[in-house]
């Protein structure tokens, strides 16, 4: 409790998992079935690896922090300029997170639970993430773990439940790939899914120790949220088949519609899908707001906090409102590749470049 | 003996300023149980003794005032027991007899002698009354600390258990005591409970909830209560071992216990005494009763007017038929219903128990039928209403009980406006409220997992 | 802190100002909405369609006219519009959101259902779990005459088809995704259980239609779909084979199948083990276990012959067998299946045990 942003294992596992819940639930599956003729693990596979390595490369830059957090680390070694152009593909990644996330999931809510409700008011939902995300990191993380007890056991149980009507012969094939979906957009399109610990590390201080350690339980995280992806997935392929799966702008969704038990009380699982994944969507929102807004801080000693997450907010909620359709959303979400792939695997790179020529030059200063 | 009489004929006289005899007549002037009685004579003075009749024992009085006023002075000190004599200046003799306090002065001496015969009236000891025991220790606390520190003490017969005391007031000048485990207690903890104690300004408490008020500032944000108060002392001998603080307010038999987190709350100390499969039955018990008062009635107004297709055609139909004819929107019915029902829980609290019992059969047996039958509200809610009723009882603590009452209001508000994800997104926000809140520097949502960890 | 509170009080003034202004969207009170329990689909001229509503009535506003269910028809030129155009009829919100039964006529089926039925997983307003089948018959008189156990809250159709009431395997339970999601897959047929008005109620099952492209092109009787059920696992219950001169009840089956693509021509082996019981025997002509098997087998043989040659003749595997050569085609093959159908090699065999079991042995 002495160091008040550091995370617990357990609490990063429970935040990477919230991660996974909020990114892999609705848009991902439409864009990794529609991204290959082959089985679909493999890409999940690659992306996996892809994970593992852009967040060693991060616990990498992280371990030569020192007890200072990334972004006043990375200040203090090379400038507010080089920082701020440094950054600024993180900033605008991370607005971009938060528009996507925000719009998709009112989008999903219009689309099955309240049909007439105004977007504008669905979005106001982003409220509550931003008033959370201004109270600080530790309630986030208290709020995670509460969010990730409640949101785990149910998203367990819908999966399980998922499995009514399966047929294992949609699946195949299970073995071939022609490597198609390296050359599709949406590959890269999904991305998204596996940022998780570049989130986390631009919020609180880290240590060589707590670096390794966090990386260690995000590989734990990416381990445990794999069944949970490879679920959201093969589930509607394995019920509707490939042909209907690719049509379909959340497989899961739809599945969960086909789900009729005498025993379920509930007639229509796709209510208690959306709700639980709120859960997942608000905390995460809140998480991204907090590392965005810790980053603007820094960047901008002088603003006030109150002012920073207010116009992050107006922002976002703007830019979530305004955008007239999900096709521009999906857009949105291909034209961001590059930012994406530059935050996963150069600017660890770079930043650890920075921090290296810092210390170096510290070195060389304290010995002259 | 000699020595008080010693330093009674010691008594300071200072001849500039008022007696001190004129000056408790000054300050007592109205009141009328404020008594004074010759109890010796010399030749250059007379000897009073003043006190306030209704704070003081009469057997102890007896010893001092058995005899005629011309007596052997001695003789009738020597009867006096007791502590020791203090010699007082006006000031502290004058708060000496509001404590019950006997003063022994010279009719010109600027000081006088304390004499306690003080005795407090209080209620004896007797089981809980808020919070009822089935097996366990019977005893509660009552409006005396001492007794309630002889309570605790007699829980935990150790020198490790500390007793700090400080007086809360400026006019009632109550005595609050912090009790800590010193084996057990974070002792930054307890320094910072007793700056905060020391800066409280008020003119007097009267209950320790009230001091709860006093000690935690916002307390707009605090919806939620921020210590567990009890009566038991097997709760606070408990709580005391696992590095708790408890304080104690003299004239109340509340102790409140800090830091408290919201789990706290949903344990009663009985959960340590019975087998513990039947403990977390009942803990699930309780809580999926949190649940059902904290949704029912939202899921009613979200499942009858906004998401219809979640719940079967059957029960559908079964709530159309119960509505029809109902002339108000489903969110207005459940409002007044819950309302309703809030009123008869409050009317049964505050009765006398021997009418109280009638009001809820009034209230919950003719008025539901009534208001069913006058097409007012549908007879579905009314089975809601009474289900959120009762599991409000269910909850432990009366304070969280409250607080849970105003919550429901909250989340058929989220209902109202978008349905089940109205409810949920309430919650959410429930949670990220209490995620934000500090019991005395422990966070209110730490959870039984980290507290294993720490210890 | 003082900022949380500063930005709580917005969240809570904001919203209260959100509420007030704008009020509540999507909130209609169930008692203001008429639920749809059934819908029917039915040719009304070669551009348009009539679409059938029945709803069923809460008990309480059942007096006067002691129906348990008000119908009402409505022409459109698709269900969308149809639903549309019937809200002009309705005195309360028309609410097809929990509907439990579709039932598509057959002339419409030989057409085609396919333009019919896109609107329910774009819209989503008729939940995918909703039972479908075919109706042969006069689609009005179903709808608008009572059942006569009642509505049951309109699941009557429901129930009819569901394993958990009067379910049985031979019935065939189809739900609107199936439908939806066969129609894309091109390596699996719909097969939608066939209802014929009935003359003591109001529909009796017949048996499957087969559906190629959303047409109908042929049937399986009862018995030929007992066997689609056992080949295609979805037999869940014991079921009664009845033979000439015994009766025999199947209590467990298991089916493998096995495939394999030789030059094209796609080889399917099952292998099916049933386990029998006996349930009665004619008085008339005693019979011993083997025979009893030999009969069962034959006549298994006759009705799986039957069945393969129907859907063979159209190309409509309505078994799924394709998806498991989706694997050894290449995807520009895919829509190639049907036509690689008519000339698979389907064989199959039955080893039949039959459990000696009852209260009077068999010799």
């Amino acid at each position: 409790m002495k160091n008040p942003s550091a995370f617990t294992g357990y609490e990063m596992l429970a935040i990477q998992m919230l991660f996974s819940g909020a990114a892999a639930g609705f848009i991902y599956p439409s864009f990794l079935i529609r991204s290959t003729e082959g089985a679909y693990w493999i890409p999940i596979a690659v992306w996996t690896a892809g994970a593992l390595l852009s967040s060693w490369l991060y616990s990498r830059m992280l371990a030569r922090l020192e007890g200072r957090k990334l972004v006043s680390a990375i200040r203090s070694s090379v400038g507010l300029v080089w920082t701020s152009v440094l950054f600024l593909p993180v900033i605008l990644f991370l607005i971009g997170a938060l528009i996507v996330m925000l719009r998709a999931y009112s989008e999903i809510i219009t689309m099955t639970m309240l049909p007439t409700t105004p977007i504008s008011f669905l979005n106001g939902m982003l409220l509550s993430s931003a008033a959370l995300a201004l109270a600080g990191i530790m309630p986030i993380i208290r709020a995670a773990r509460v969010f990730f007890l409640m949101a785990s056991l149910f998203t367990l149980a819908l999966l399980i439940i998922g499995f009514s009507d399966v047929n294992w012969t949609l699946g195949t094939p299970w073995f071939r790939t022609n490597g198609d979906f390296l050359l599709d957009n949406r590959f890269y399109a999904g991305s998204f899914l596996w940022m998780g610990f570049a989130i986390t590390s631009l919020i609180g201080p880290y240590t060589m120790q707590s670096a390794r350690g966090a990386w260690r339980s995000y590989a734990l995280a990416l381990i445990c949220a794999l069944p949970m992806i490879a679920g959201y997935v093969y589930l509607p392929v394995l019920t509707f088949g490939r042909d209907l799966s690719q049509r379909l702008t959340f497989p899961f969704v739809t599945k969960m519609d086909t789900i009729y038990h005498y025993w379920i009380i509930f007639d229509n699982l796709t209510a208690i899908f959306v709700s639980v994944t709120m859960l997942y969507v608000l905390l995460i929102m809140a998480l991204k707001l907090h590392a965005l807004g810790d980053t603007v801080k820094t960047l901008m000693p002088k603003a006030k906090n109150g002012f920073i997450y207010l116009g992050l907010f107006i922002v976002v909620y703007a830019a979530a409102t305004f955008l007239p359709s999900w096709r521009e959303l999906e857009h949105v979400i291909i034209l961001t590749v590059g930012i994406r792939l530059y935050i996963m695997f150069i600017f660890p790179l770079l930043g650890m470049a920075a921090l290296i020529v810092a210390q170096r030059r510290g070195g060389k200063g304290r010995e002259s | 003996m000699s020595d008080i009489l010693a330093s009674f004929y010691r008594l300071s006289e200072n001849p500039d300023t008022l007696s001190l005899f004129d000056q408790l007549s000054e300050a007592f002037a109205d009141s009328a149980d404020y008594t004074t009685a010759l109890i010796g004579k010399t030749d250059a003075t007379e000897y009073h003794l003043c006190f306030i009749k209704s704070l003081c024992s009469s057997q102890k009085l007896d010893y001092l005032l058995g005899t005629n006023i011309e007596g052997d002075m001695s003789a009738q000190l020597e009867r006096y027991y007791g502590t020791d004599l203090v010699e007082g200046n006006s000031k502290s003799c004058e708060q000496a007899i509001c404590n019950g306090y006997a003063v022994i002065c010279k009719r010109t001496s600027s000081t006088g002698l304390m004499l306690n015969i003080s005795e407090s009236r209080q209620r004896s000891i007797v089981s809980p009354i808020t919070e009822n025991v089935l097996q366990g220790p019977m005893n509660a606390f009552n409006e005396s600390l001492d007794v309630n520190t002889a309570l605790i003490r007699q829980q935990i017969r150790s020198s490790k258990l500390k007793l700090w005391e400080t007086f809360i007031g400026t006019e009632s000048i109550t005595r609050v005591a912090v009790f800590s485990y010193s084996g057990a207690i974070d002792p930054d903890l307890l320094s910072k409970l007793k700056e905060r104690l020391k800066k409280v300004q008020t003119a007097g408490v009267q209950d320790s909830g009230q001091l709860l008020r006093l000690l935690t500032t916002k307390n707009w944000m605090n919806l939620f209560p921020v210590s567990v108060s009890t009566e038991r002392p097997d709760r606070v001998s408990a709580d005391l071992l696992a590095g708790k603080a408890i304080i104690m307010v003299d004239g109340t038999p509340f102790a409140l216990i800090v830091p408290t987190v919201y789990t706290d709350f949903w344990h009663s100390p009985e959960d340590k005494y019975i087998n513990p499969y039947v403990t977390y039955f009942l803990l699930t018990l309780r809580f999926l009763a949190m649940f059902i008062n904290l949704f029912l009635p939202a899921m009613y107004v979200a499942l009858t007017s906004v998401n219809i297709d979640v719940n079967r055609l059957e029960i559908s139909l079964a709530a159309a038929a119960s509505r029809e004819g109902v002339p108000y929107p489903v969110y207005v019915e459940t409002l007044l219903m819950l309302i309703v029902i809030d009123f008869i829980t409050e009317a049964g609290l505050r009765l006398p128990k021997s009418i109280s019992s009638t009001v809820t059969m009034v209230g919950g047996v003719v008025l539901g039928q009534a208001i069913i039958q006058a097409n007012i509200v549908s007879n579905l809610l009314v089975i809601i209403v009474a289900a959120t009723a009762i599991t409000n009882f269910i909850v432990i603590d009366y304070q969280m009980g409250l607080v849970q009452r105003i919550l429901k209001y909250f989340m058929v508000m989220g209902a109202t406006i978008a349905g089940v994800l109205g409810i949920v997104f309430c919650f959410a926000c429930l949670i990220f409220y209490l995620s934000c809140l500090e019991s005395f520097g422990a966070p209110y949502l730490t959870s039984l997992w980290s507290k294993k960890r720490r210890s | 802190m003082r900022r949380i509170c500063a930005s709580l009080k917005m969240v809570i003034v904001c919203s209260l100002t959100m509420i007030a202004v704008t009020g509540c969207w999507d909130s209609r009170d169930v008692d203001n909405r008429l639920m749809v329990g059934a819908l029917g689909l039915e040719k009304s001229t070669e551009t348009s369609l009539r679409v059938w509503f029945r709803f069923p009535v809460p008990k309480a506003i059942q007096g006067l006219s002691k129906k348990d269910f008000f119908t009402m028809s409505q022409i459109g030129f698709t269900v969308p519009d149809a639903m549309n155009k019937i809200k002009y009829k309705l005195p309360k919100a028309l609410d097809a959101s929990s509907t439990r039964a579709l039932l598509l006529d057959e002339s419409l089926a030989k057409t085609g259902i396919n333009p019919y039925l896109e609107f329910a997983i774009r819209e989503r307003s008729v939940p995918l779990d909703a039972v479908v089948a075919v109706v042969r018959g006069n689609m009005e008189r179903i709808f608008t005459s009572p059942n006569p156990t009642g509505e049951l809250a309109g699941i009557y159709t429901k129930l009819f088809f569901e394993p958990y009431a009067g379910g049985i395997p031979r019935k065939n339970k189809t739900r609107l995704w199936e439908i939806y999601a066969k129609l894309y897959n091109p390596f699996h047929a719909n097969l939608i259980p066939l209802v014929t008005e009935g003359v003591q109620n109001s529909f009796e099952f017949t048996g499957n239609a087969i559906f190629l492209n959303g047409k109908i092109v042929g049937e399986l009787n009862k018995d030929e779909s007992l066997l689609f059920e056992i080949f295609t696992h979805r037999f869940h219950d014991s079921e009664v084979e009845l033979m000439n001169r015994s009766d025999v009840r199947i209590v467990h089956n298991h089916t493998r199948i096995k495939t394999k693509l030789e030059r094209g021509i796609p080889i399917i082996g099952l292998d099916c083990s049933l386990v029998t019981t006996l349930i009665d025997s004619s008085r008339t002509r005693k019979q011993n276990e083997s025979q009893i098997i030999a009969e069962l087998e034959s006549s298994l043989n006759a009705h799986a012959k039957s069945m393969f040659e129907k859907t063979q003749r159209e190309g409509a595997d309505v078994f799924g067998f394709g998806n498991r050569f989706r694997n050894r085609l290449q995807p520009s093959q895919h829509g190639d299946w049907p036509e690689m159908f008519k000339s698979a090699k389907i064989s199959y065999k039955f080893h039949i045990i039959l459990r000696n079991t009852g209260l009077e042995f068999l010799d």
